[in-house]
């Protein structure tokens, strides 16, 4: 038992020193890099830069350790309610968690390959690629992940013999997904910067023509925020149909954050659109709007891994 | 005479409370502190049980009027 202990704790402890890993060889290659656009863009020194980026990346730095922290409570969860049918709800949240951490770790690392490519006058093509490749990865992120969400607020209500009614909920959300997908295009075809940039401080957005944007970009999006929506749903339904006051208010805190989640990656998915706005926006304003999203990233993760925790407390009293 | 099925009544009691949870909770205490097979559980386990959750709930939320509650309803099992 006590070995078994020892072990988790290594692989915890495994966990949080390979991310810290990870985001310090982040900066090191951000460091390592000049990035002269930049530095022009922002009036900044050499030194300025670093410290801006520094400040840029802490946050990042805060929100992988919430998802492993958050990944770990449900799959620990998940692992201690084995044998029970929402075991595989709570182990599919760990799965949604650990794939936006691994998508967000890929494309910071493809963030910095390209800004390489920009300053070492890589070819135009090859910067594309990695533009394109950048692009889906995000859409495959939000897909995998929201599926993953949408299959554990399913599986929770089957769990409680509640099954989620498809033909119900799809009416309700599809007003909410043709919205955001609607708006999202008409930010896609406002982005003067979506296939090419005459500028040299922007680099195209996806770098493809419109009709690939739309086939493989909006259209696996529309059909992740639908899963998404159709997840929010789900859990929310689960937490009012089950049963346990207590057990309730413990999965309070999980539902709130999973919304918020759901929510913010969505925000951030549009925010990647707002280049235009970007481009002609001061440092401050730039600096306050990654603050706000991150801040409000980082209180959902932390939501969401104290739902499992607090549910996990339940399965570990000792009494 | 009939017997009384308190396994069931307790864990359907608990579910009142911990939802899920509850069987997993009753089965777990009953292993650690009664010793028995569930469905052999008797009268004097059931307030045994009724301590464990007492001090389960007291530790997951500060609210006295929801111990109270469990107390009241295992108490009703206890007499039937």
């Amino acid at each position: 038992m006590e070995q078994a202990r020892t072990s988790k704790h290594k692989r915890n402890a495994l966990a949080y020193a390979c991310t810290l890993a990870l985001w310090l060889l982040l900066m090191a290659i951000t460091f390592s890099q000049e990035n002269t656009q930049a530095q022009a863009r922002f009036d900044l020194s050499p030194l300025g830069l670093h410290l801006l980026q520094t400040v840029f990346s802490l946050p990042t730095l805060f929100i992988w350790l919430a998802l492993v922290f958050a990944t770990l409570s449900f799959y620990r969860y998940a692992k201690q309610i084995a044998g029970y049918q929402e075991s595989a709800a709570f182990r599919y949240i760990a799965y949604a968690l650990a794939i936006t951490l691994a998508g967000s770790i890929i494309s910071m690392f493809m963030s910095q390959y390209r800004t390489f490519l920009l300053q070492s006058a890589a070819s135009d093509l090859t910067v594309r690629i990695v533009i394109k490749l950048g692009n889906y990865v995000s859409v495959a992120v939000a897909l995998v992940s929201y599926w993953f969400l949408f299959s554990a607020a399913r599986t929770l209500l089957d769990s409680i013999k509640k099954p989620l009614n498809n033909a119900r909920i799809l009416p309700k959300i599809s007003l909410p997904v043709a919205l955001v997908t609607a708006s999202y295009v008409y930010l896609i075809l406002a982005n003067p910067y979506r296939t090419v940039s005459d500028n040299p401080n922007i680099t195209p957005t996806y770098a493809m023509p419109d009709s690939r944007i739309f086939l493989t970009v909006v259209l696996p999006y529309a059909i992740s925020w639908a899963l998404g929506f159709m997840a929010l749903t789900g859990f929310y339904l689960y937490q009012i149909k089950t049963s346990g006051i207590v057990y309730k208010k413990l999965l309070k805190k999980l539902t709130i954050g999973v919304s918020m989640l759901i929510v913010m990656t969505i925000v951030l998915q549009f925010v990647t659109q707002l280049s235009r706005w970007l481009a002609g926006a001061g440092l401050s304003a730039i600096l306050t709007l990654i603050f706000v999203i991150y801040l409000i990233l980082i209180v959902a993760y932390f939501l969401v891994a104290q739902g499992a925790r607090q549910l996990n407390k339940i399965e570990t009293l000792d009494v | 005479m009939a017997t009384v099925d308190y396994y069931h009544a307790v864990v359907a009691t608990t579910e009142g409370f911990l939802g899920p949870a509850a069987e997993r909770f009753i089965r777990r205490q009953i292993e650690f502190h009664i010793g028995k097979a569930p469905e052999k559980i008797n009268r004097q386990d059931v307030e045994k049980l009724r301590e464990s959750l007492r001090v389960a709930l007291g530790l997951l939320v500060d609210d006295k009027q929801t111990v109270d509650d469990a107390v009241q309803k295992f108490d009703a099992i206890t007499r039937k």
